[in-house]
């Protein structure tokens, strides 16, 4: 027999968060697919194991742990260093690309600044 | 031989004119990428005849002079001249680089070649010598001041190495540059240590300059 506790209905909640979170992303159209899937898989996980909590049983059995509690502990670390390090990632390329951007516009006003003169 | 000087400056209106005006006596173009200044830079070096390139906002001084490194490439320079424009830098000493710059892809204007190294703090001294030793080791190139920048570049070379770092270009642009077989040599220039503005080296440029460095370094040794 399943137990639900508020944990559950939190997991439950911030599941329907990521989700949300995904589709409004996409709908805008500002970022790629692979941020909507991860959206998708944090999302549809954290609502699965709120409705299917005993399923981390398993999971502790499978990686060889006593308790399901260890077992939701290090899928949470290693799903959170996934994201960190993704996130850093884009955090990177974006910088990148807006300190390109910066360089590009003050040397196309510098020209256009240059014409004006001529 | 046509030359650009490329001053990178953020906030240093109290400076940039002077450095405009002498620098102007040994090269073609006084360029001044103003790197989102809130004084008033842009509009001194303007007044002193200089070309203002203005960021939209601060990137570090890695992002300012790779903008003047384009400004050259764009405008078929043979060479470009970067230069501090809050003074530190004797524009006296720019037909010596340029001298040196015949035959060579770069030329650093370096500080352990005389005395004036004495004036800087411990810590700066230990983190130059460590990322030239650095660079040395990994680029197989004899240099003494890697974070040195009053150099000289011949823009064709330079192209090849513009580097993506904006805070800390020197060593990355500089251990590219020997890795890519480059020209590297070195004059001495007495650079004392600046007394007006605001330096580059911020109680956060120290924290965190040993994580960017290292950063700076894989990413060349694994990508390029």
């Amino acid at each position: 027999m399943v137990e639900y506790t508020v944990v559950n209905l939190v997991a439950f909640l911030v599941g329907g968060v990521f989700l949300a979170n995904g589709y409004y992303l996409l709908r805008r159209g500002r970022e790629a697919m692979a941020l909507f899937v991860t959206s998708l898989v944090v999302g549809g996980g954290l609502i699965f194991v709120a409705l299917f909590p005993n399923v981390f049983q398993v999971v502790a059995s499978l990686l060889g742990l006593e308790l399901k509690a260890r077992a939701i502990l290090v899928i949470s670390n290693l799903t959170l260093f996934v994201l960190v390090t993704y996130l850093l990632n884009r955090i990177g390329r974006l910088y990148d690309r807006v300190s390109r951007l910066n360089e590009q516009v003050s040397l196309l006003r510098a020209d256009r600044e240059e014409r004006g003169d001529d | 031989m046509r030359t650009v000087a490329v001053l990178p400056a953020y906030n240093e209106a109290d400076t940039v004119g002077r450095v405009v005006e002498r620098t102007r006596e040994h090269v073609d173009e006084v360029v001044v990428v103003d790197d989102g200044s809130s004084d008033a830079t842009a509009e001194i070096a303007r007044s002193h005849d200089a070309t203002v390139v203005e960021h939209v906002f601060n990137t570090g001084v890695g992002g300012a002079v790779r903008t003047g490194y384009q400004y050259a490439i764009r405008h078929d320079y043979d060479f470009v001249l970067q230069i501090d424009a809050d003074g530190q830098h004797d524009p006296d000493q720019i037909p010596r680089l340029l001298d040196r710059a015949e035959g060579h892809d770069m030329v650093i204007g370096s500080r352990y070649l005389n005395e004036s190294i004495q004036d800087y703090s411990i810590v700066r001294k230990a983190g130059i010598r460590f990322f030239t030793r650095v660079v040395r080791t990994l680029g197989g190139v004899d240099i003494t001041d890697v974070t040195s920048g009053f150099r000289v570049y011949r823009v064709e070379a330079l192209a090849e190495i513009l580097h993506r770092s904006d805070k800390h270009w020197a060593v990355e642009q500089t251990l590219e540059a020997a890795k890519r077989g480059q020209r590297i040599t070195e004059v001495s220039v007495e650079i004392p240590t600046r007394e007006t503005g605001q330096s580059q080296f911020t109680l956060d440029t120290f924290v965190l300059y040993p994580l960017r460095m290292t950063d700076v370094i894989i990413r060349i040794l694994l990508f390029r």
